[in-house]
Order: C-alpha cells, then structure tokens, then sequence
C-alpha cells in the first residue's frame, strides 16, 4: 500500500500557542480516514498545514511532510501550488460562505480547470457539466450561469465537491462537510463523497465532530484532544473497545448511548485553551483515570499493531 | 392527550406571510410558515419539535413566546387566552414564557455583564431593589452551575457551555412557566453538549418546568422529550408520545428522519431511506400531500389531496398510506417501494427545489 500523505511531528504554532502539537498521519492511498475531535482540538489546522494554508503568524514545524513521495516543507511555492488544488484538494465547512457570491457555478468551478488542466473554454464547459452531473445535480446544463444564492445549502455543498473534484485529485479533505446541512440531506452527501471516493480510487480524510458520522462513513478513525492525536485505531475497534480515556468518556456523553438514562455522563471542565495548557497528559485534568504520572510526563504516542494511543494507561477491553 | 391543567394549549395555529411578488401588477402570495400546530405540554414536561431547516419551527417558536400574532387559531398560556387578551394581560403572559436561542456567542449582549443581562428582564417587569435582583441573580446563577465571582464577567470570558448557562439563567429570571429551547445545544461539542443537557433536565424536575425543545438532532430528542412533533414544510406530518414515534414511526418522512441519523452503535443502525431531492420551496408547495414528491410510498391521491391529520394506534399522523405502514413496515418493503419510485421520477423531482 503506498503512502499518500506521511506526516510526522507536525507543530503549528500560532505566537506561542500550539494549534497543532506532535501530529503524526498517515493516510494510504484510497482510504477513508475520519478525524473527529472538539472544536479547538486542531483537526481543521492540521489538514490547512497539510493544504499549506495557514495564515500569517502561524509556524509550521515538521519532521517529515510528505505527499505522494514529495517533500513538502522543502518544496518550492510556486510547485507547491501546482499540487495544491489538483492533487490535494479541500471541502469546507460553510458551503453558502465558501462559494463567491459574484460568480457563477461554471465560472467557479472551471477556474480550477483553467488553471491546472489548461483546455479550450468549450472542453471546460464539458467538463463542467459533467462535473455537476456527477455530484447529482439535476439539469446541469441549467445550472451552470447559477449564482451560489439561488442554490440551496445542499446543492452549494455539491457545487463545492464539484469543484473539488475537478482535477480529480488523489485525495480529498472534507472539513466539517456536512455540519450546516439537514440530516436527509447530510445523508446524500455522505453518499455521494463515499461514491466518489470509490469511482474516483481517491484518499478520503472526513473531518468532523460528529462521532456518528465518523462511525458509518469510514474506515479508520483518528480522535484529536488539544492539537494532540490522542488515539488513532479502525472504526470497529474504536467503537467497541476505545483506548484512550478521552475517546472513553467522549463515546458515554453520546445521548444516543443513553437514552434510557435520565441523566448523560459528562466529561468535567472544558478543553484547554492557551492559558491553562497543564502540563504532562493534556488530558488528565477532565481524566478519571488520571495518576500521579499523567501530571508530570507527557505519553509518548506509542504504536501496537494497526493502532495507536496517547496515554499511560490505555484502557484494555474496558466496555464503553 | 389528558388535560390536567397544561401550561400551553394551543390548537390549529397558522402564521401566513404575505410575499411581495416582482411586477406591479402581481399579488402578493401567502408563503404557509405554519398551517397547524395543535398541542398541549403539562408541567414538566418536554414537547419536541423536529424538522429540517425550513419546516416551521422555529416560527412556531416566535409564535409562542408572542412575538408575533398567528394568522389564525388559538393557545392559551395558564388558562388565559393568548391571542385575544389585552396589552397588559399579554405582557404577564410574556413573562411566563421565555426563550434560550441557539447560538450562545451571538443571543448574548457582548457589552453587558453577566449580572446586567441577568437582572433586565427583572428590572423591566418588577419593582425589585438594587440589592434583592442581585440576590436573585445570584441565586438563579448558583442554580445553573455558575459562580458568584462571574457576576461582574462580561460574555466574551466564558466558553460555549458557560454562556448556554447563562442564557438558560436568564430565560429563568422571572420564573417562567414554558421555556422554548431553539436549538439550545446544537452549538456546542459534544462533552459540553452532555452537561447542559443535564442541566436542562434537573431544572426541569426541579422548578416542574414545561420545555418545547425544538431540535434537529434525534438523539438528543430521544433522550430529553416526553412528546414529539414532527414537521414537514409547515405541517404537522406525526405527533404522539416519544417512544411510540420512535419504536413504530408511521410518516414516511419520520421513517426517512429516523433512517437518516447516523449512529454510533452498530445495532441501532438502520437501512437508509435515501429521499431524494431536498425540501421543496414553501413559497410553492406541491398540491397534494407537501411531501408526495419525495416519498417512497406516492400514489395518485397523494398528488392531489392533502391529508387530513388523523388519530391512529396512539398517535396523530397525516397520511394517506399510514395504516400500510403500520400492518407491515417491513425493510425489504421500504426498499423495494424506494427503488421502484427512484428509477420513476428521480431527476424530475429535484427541478422543484
């Protein structure tokens, strides 16, 4: 299986606060790969470091970054932006806010063509209306002089994977897809990425806060606390028997798993923000595990087979 | 449903908004937010809303809390008629009903301290001191989880969660009889989504308080609601006690709902009912049954009449085909039906949006 993306101790620092703090991702070529966390955990900073999209005064540090065999910390801007766009491309969150609201759908969506794939402006116009037929969107040809406001929300998310797809990447990073959308219509889109997916062969990383969405949708998961990777391991074992506390706990608080309680199990306090980062396990504070140790020494990210855990004492076989 | 003294009642409500149409000439058209909405919720007890974004609930809401007047229909507040009583009679009601809004960040006032928002509501309707709204302001905060010291805090020093707290502390000011919770935790992450979920259900055991909890999330629904409603396109499609909507659902559309929402566990994952198409636009519904052109089960008489809310195995739901949902409601069926309807009018259905 090859590597399409290798990140290894990746650190984004934001003025001295670590967005992002010793991430390592690998993500093989074709596959599904869901990163779900709480907001502030840095799964969005890591994919915008990967996309190198990270504002100003933002800091990558990194021991290795790799796609597709290319290094790209060493690599040149202007090679840089020839991948990104085409080969890595991105969904985000607010399809409505996402889309410029001055021009059309084709005019949009062939701007990626036009500048990765070159083309006549007829061969462009195919290819665009292939694109929308793609995605599911009736009567393409009707749709292409659309502006973003005359789309609903669902089929601006789908003029957003159009044109994320255009340059048929070999992977694709869904931050936070569906989370403005209707449940029947977050359903269709999780369809139609898993679809794609398949037909296109591409790498797949679905970024969201939703557990169940993470759940049906993926193969292996990736759960992220604080800008760290706390634990990394398939959908079916994540599920059934979780590792790390953090999982753990997040898994109980799910209404879903309690509705016959009166009352949800909660995880106490909230995720640390710049000022009150504690030291050793970025955890043990809301932990109910937690040990003299986790308040010293931060865990080491250890790998056992397929899997791998941030803590020291990963639970074994604890029923969630 | 059993009338031991409820604290809303309402029957048939209606919101219409007239549209202005482009030309001089043109009417206006009547866009139907609301064409329905009869419910009661006791004491105590949580009334939930279900929908997609664009069905009414949220104008049920405004309605509700008065902030508007309904078109047509009645609901009484305590025994006294809401829309037909006076100026001052409707400004006590007013404070027997509050609302927690959606979206922390922006429902509170970022240059207010927590105590200012807190202590409004009671200096606008009552003649309290200085010293007796801090008192109470300060009970009310220790009830919903905050400290004494965050009195004098302004809303930009709290997470998420914290400011969900201070809203609900705000709506329970004036000891309300109904909150109306819109989305109260859809913004918030799932740990923290726990704890004001918790929080919602002590105080309502505590102060016996009557919520209409409007939610797209099920599961959370599943988990807060004695009664659910669910709507489509301004209707009333399926309404009855929690668990029996749950277990047996009789509306299509509830089914499609229910089968929609991703799960954790593996055994309570359902086989999708893919709907095609999305929510078709209210300015201009389809004739018939509103959700006909999505479902899997259409026949002829769908397309023309609409249905009739009616009571059924304990419950009120408003369709034509409900009772062959409820003889055999097999899954093979509903997939069958589904490929059948998909391969008749799949793309023509999606011009209408």
């Amino acid at each position: 299986m090859t590597k399409l993306v290798e990140i290894k101790k990746l650190s984004v620092d934001f003025d001295g606060f670590k967005a992002v703090d010793d991430v390592d991702l690998t993500v093989d070529a074709g596959k599904v790969v869901g990163i779900v966390g709480e907001s502030g955990s840095g799964k969005s900073v890591t994919q915008l470091a990967l996309m190198g999209l990270i504002p100003y005064p933002g800091i990558i540090e990194a021991e290795r970054l790799m796609f597709n065999g290319n290094d790209l910390l060493k690599m040149q801007d202007k090679r840089r932006r020839q991948i990104t766009g085409k080969d890595v491309s991105m969904i985000f969150q607010e399809p409505m806010t996402s889309l410029n609201p001055c021009f059309t759908v084709e005019y949009q969506i062939s701007e990626a063509l036009k500048i990765h794939e070159g083309g006549t402006r007829q061969q462009r116009r195919d290819r665009v209306i292939e694109l929308l037929s793609q995605v599911g969107i009736p009567v393409p040809e009707d749709r292409l002089k659309s502006f973003p406001h005359q789309l609903s929300g669902g089929m601006c998310q789908r003029v957003m994977i159009a044109m994320a797809i255009a340059c048929n990447p070999s992977l694709l990073v869904a931050d936070e897809p569906t989370t403005a959308l209707d449940v029947t219509i977050q359903a269709q889109i999780l369809e139609l990425l898993v679809d794609l997916q398949k037909k296109n062969n591409m790498a797949l990383i679905l970024i969201t806060h939703d557990m169940a969405v993470i759940a049906e949708t993926v193969e292996d998961v990736v759960v992220m606390y604080a800008g760290q990777v706390v634990e990394k391991n398939s959908a079916q074992n994540i599920f059934t028997s979780p590792s790390h506390p953090y999982t753990h706990a997040l898994l109980n608080a799910l209404p879903e798993r309690n509705v016959q309680a009166r009352r949800l199990p909660t995880i106490p306090g909230i995720v640390p923000g710049k000022y009150n980062r504690p030291k050793g396990c970025l955890f043990h504070p809301r932990c109910s595990f937690v040990q003299e140790i986790c308040k010293k020494e931060i865990p080491a990210y250890t790998r056992k087979d397929k899997m791998a855990v941030r803590c020291h004492f990963p639970l074994v076989n604890y029923p969630s | 449903m059993s009338a031991s003294n409820p604290v809303i009642s309402a029957s048939n409500l209606k919101k219409y908004y007239p549209v202005k149409q482009s030309g001089f000439f043109k009417k206006d058209i009547l866009l139907k937010a609301l064409d329905g909405a009869s419910f009661d919720i006791e004491p105590g007890k949580t009334l939930a809303v279900v929908g997609e974004s664009g069905c009414g609930k949220s104008t049920l809401a405004r309605l509700v809390t008065m902030i508007e007047q309904p078109t047509s229909g009645e609901f009484d507040i305590a025994g006294i008629n809401a829309v037909t009583s006076g100026k001052a009679q409707k400004r006590t009601l007013r404070s027997k009903v509050q609302i927690v809004f959606q979206d922390p960040y922006g429902s509170l006032n970022p240059r207010k301290k927590v105590g200012d928002i807190l202590e409004e509501p009671l200096i606008i309707n009552t003649s309290l001191s200085r010293s007796q709204r801090r008192e109470k302001a300060l009970a009310i905060m220790e009830k919903v989880g905050l400290t004494p010291e965050q009195y004098s805090r302004y809303p930009h020093m709290f997470s998420g969660g914290q400011r969900q707290r201070i809203a609900v502390a705000r709506a329970l000011m004036l000891n309300p009889a109904l909150v109306i919770a819109d989305e109260p935790v859809s913004a918030l992450d799932v740990s923290v989504q726990a704890q004001a979920l918790n929080l919602l259900m002590d105080l309502q055991e505590e102060m016996n308080l009557a919520y209409l909890f409007i939610s797209h999330d099920l599961s959370v629904v599943r988990l807060i609601s004695h009664e659910v409603m669910v709507m489509y396109l301004g209707r009333v499609v399926e309404q009855g006690e929690k668990n029996t909507i749950f277990d047996k659902p009789l509306h299509p559309y509830t089914m499609a709902l229910l089968a929609a929402t991703p799960h954790v566990n593996i055994k309570s994952r359902q086989k999708r009912i893919r709907l095609s198409g999305e929510l078709p636009s209210p300015l201009n519904p389809p004739p018939g049954c509103t959700f006909h052109r999505r479902c899997a089960y259409m026949s002829d008489i769908c397309r023309q009449v609409a249905p009739e809310s009616r009571r059924l195995e304990n419950r009120m739901v408003a369709c034509h085909h409900a009772e062959k949902m409820s003889t055999a409601p097999s899954e093979s069926k509903i997939q069958k039906g589904l490929v059948k309807n998909l391969v008749d009018k799949g793309a023509q259905d999606e011009n209408a949006i």
